[in-house]
């Protein structure tokens, strides 16, 4: 396959827009990975991501926008002349092939010779650890097996970007972790680039180089793991991607100084960009609040959660605000305990109230199922 | 329930072949060994007459025109019923229904009442030849190419085309290398609903054929009517060879297709 100069996006999408009848699914995409690059599309059932990576391999046509690979115009290419391919999360492994002509499926097809296929189907077979069972059928595979050989195949020929739809969805949570270290380990051993779709956040946050959030066909921030958890830039977003307290706050100015009041107490807001006017959702995330003797507000422990190494507590305060509070190491608050909980001001995330409620009870919806 | 004892549960089905089947079969068998008696039946006595008549050149020859022909209208059929099978299966659950209800509506009229409308439809010049009654047997038969292929498909997983596609495969090479071999088993079982029928066809070749195409059915039916049941006896044992071979080839194929895995 063709080979760019490094600075071309292997993927780049402009203006991409999708609808089925009457319904949206994509709304205007703006995307580009880079060589080498670990993109992450995150979001709900429904959010558009399965659309969106049908649309750079080619299954599926945009309605509008452009879709470039490797800098080549490839909108309206058929998906079999693209230099990409997908890991399904069904697997889609050919039943009447065996392990071997299942991964040299691409090189037969390229018109690749018989003698020049082997060792490249057992390269790809070795970077799985699947070598010894190349003549093994697929119906005799473990369905983490299936997926590395599913893997080796979408390798083999070296595509431009590894298009990876749910790739762990259907594995056993027990091989999970395993089969994400391998996708890790094999991209920076071969510098691949991959656009990894996922509903699971703590996939996504630990995998991408960058993460994609979308939500309702609409691309809420796109950034590094990091920037995105800590600097949410949607309630939508905040939400998604980990737990998170809602709290009615108000935008009040307190000595010439921007701060804002919740649950009866008032927070400088120094460091913050903008405090919206008027109503103010604060999101503020459990881990993020400390328990101890002294603090910002008194709250009484309602319920308390031991996991070992880290306790949950729920605390309600005088005005009847409810937190979810995550203290690593445990913390020794029992049942009925009046505590004091603080936080650092930038701790947390403030945003318009009127624009979020709709949108936090929709994605509290999708969490609680 | 242990296999001993489940094994009576066969029962009926073996008393019934052995009675009506085995024993006719091997009925026909003897008689083509034996003398002809001029008014039908035939005298007890072994003789070769029968089949010395039943390997000659003639005989042969109208075999060869029935497998010809056989394998013609098998042919015909998976090239009509292979793009006929993957629209229904793409089709959603209700039209396919009905479709395959249209499809399979022919098979629930009068066969006599069909081949007399086909003497109406067919120009004059194809009636009495071979591929005349080519043409009438494959669209009488393909409802039984369509059905199993249709299973065939619905089992089949359409995302595997989709990853063929994206793998590099051109659609040619998708059916080809992926569509053709998961479907394989219908197809065999469709060839095997049309080969055997159609190498054993009676009426519609003497219809169609207007007396001037000789097969293996029409065969056995005239020299019967002549009353030389050795010969016809003769001719039906070789219409149960030919229709062995295809039995036998994809009852192998099966068993080697369910074998268990490496």
């Amino acid at each position: 396959m063709k080979q760019d100069e490094s600075s071309t996006p292997a993927v780049e999408l402009r203006g991409v827009r999708k609808g089925f009848g009457e319904r949206t699914i994509l709304d205007g995409i703006d995307l580009a990975i880079a060589r080498g690059e670990v993109l992450v599309l995150v979001g709900p059932s429904g959010s558009g991501k399965s659309t969106l990576l049908k649309i750079v391999s080619g299954i599926e046509t945009p309605d509008s926008g452009e879709v470039w690979l490797s800098g080549e115009c490839c909108t309206h290419t058929p998906p079999y002349r693209r230099p990409v391919h997908t890991v399904f999360q069904n697997y889609a492994l050919f039943p009447h092939l065996d392990v071997a002509g299942n991964v040299a499926f691409p090189l037969a097809v390229a018109g690749v010779a018989r003698a020049k296929r082997q060792p490249l189907v057992d390269q790809a077979l070795s970077w799985v650890h699947m070598q010894r069972h190349a003549r093994r059928r697929i119906d005799a595979l473990s369905g983490g097996e299936k997926q590395r050989v599913a893997l080796a195949r979408a390798l083999v020929d070296q595509p431009q970007c590894v298009l990876l739809d749910e790739p762990l969805s259907a594995l056993d949570p027990h091989l999970r972790a395993g089969t994400l270290d391998l996708l890790q380990e094999l991209q920076s051993e071969l510098g691949l680039t991959y656009l990894f779709i996922t509903h699971d956040r703590e996939e996504a946050l630990r995998i991408g180089h960058r993460i994609g959030v979308l939500n309702h066909g609409r691309l809420e921030q796109l950034g590094p793991p990091e920037e995105v958890y800590r600097r949410p830039q949607t309630a939508f977003v905040a939400s998604f991607l980990g737990k998170i307290n809602w709290l009615n706050g108000t935008n009040a100015p307190a000595g010439g100084k921007p701060g804002i009041g919740i649950c009866g107490c008032h927070i400088p807001t120094d460091g913050h960009p903008a405090v919206p006017a008027g109503p103010v959702k604060v999101g503020l995330r459990p881990e993020d609040v400390r328990i101890g003797a002294s603090g910002r507000i008194q709250a009484r422990v309602v319920s308390r959660l031991f996991f070992g190494d880290s306790t949950t507590i729920r605390v309600q305060t005088a005005d009847d605000c409810e937190l979810v509070v995550d203290q690593r190491p445990p913390s020794d608050a029992a049942m009925g305990d009046m505590v004091w909980l603080d936080w650092s001001p930038a701790a947390m995330h403030l945003f318009p109230a009127d624009e979020i409620d709709a949108q936090a009870n929709a994605s509290e919806k999708e969490h609680a199922k | 329930m242990n296999t001993q004892s489940s094994r009576w549960l066969a029962l009926p089905a073996v008393l019934y072949l052995t009675v009506l089947f085995l024993g006719p079969t091997s009925v026909v068998l003897a008689y083509s060994f034996m003398r002809r008696d001029i008014y039908g039946g035939v005298h007890l006595q072994f003789s070769w007459d029968a089949w010395r008549m039943a390997t000659d050149g003639i005989t042969l020859g109208i075999l060869a025109r029935t497998v010809i022909l056989a394998t013609g209208v098998t042919v015909a059929n998976l090239l009509l019923a292979y793009p006929c099978a993957a629209a229904l299966a793409r089709m959603s659950r209700e039209r396919r229904a009905l479709w395959v209800l249209i499809l399979s509506f022919p098979m629930m009229t009068s066969l006599l009442l069909r081949t007399y409308g086909w003497l109406n439809l067919l120009p004059l010049a194809w009636r009495g030849t071979l591929p005349g009654v080519g043409l009438v047997l494959t669209c009488n038969y393909l409802p039984f190419m369509v059905l199993p292929l249709l299973k065939a498909y619905e089992r089949a997983d359409r995302s595997l085309v989709l990853a063929a596609l994206d793998l590099g495969a051109t659609p040619w090479q998708a059916f080809w290398r992926v569509t053709f071999p998961i479907t394989l088993s219908g197809a065999v079982s469709g060839a095997a609903l049309v080969f055997i029928p159609v190498s054993g066809e009676y009426l519609i070749p003497h219809f169609i054929g207007d007396g001037k195409v000789s097969l293996a059915g029409t065969l056995v039916m005239e020299w019967f009517d002549h009353r030389h049941w050795p010969y016809a006896a003769a001719a039906a044992t070789w219409l149960a060879a030919i229709v062995l071979v295809p039995i036998a080839g994809s009852l192998v194929w099966k068993s080697r297709e369910l074998s268990p895995a490496k």
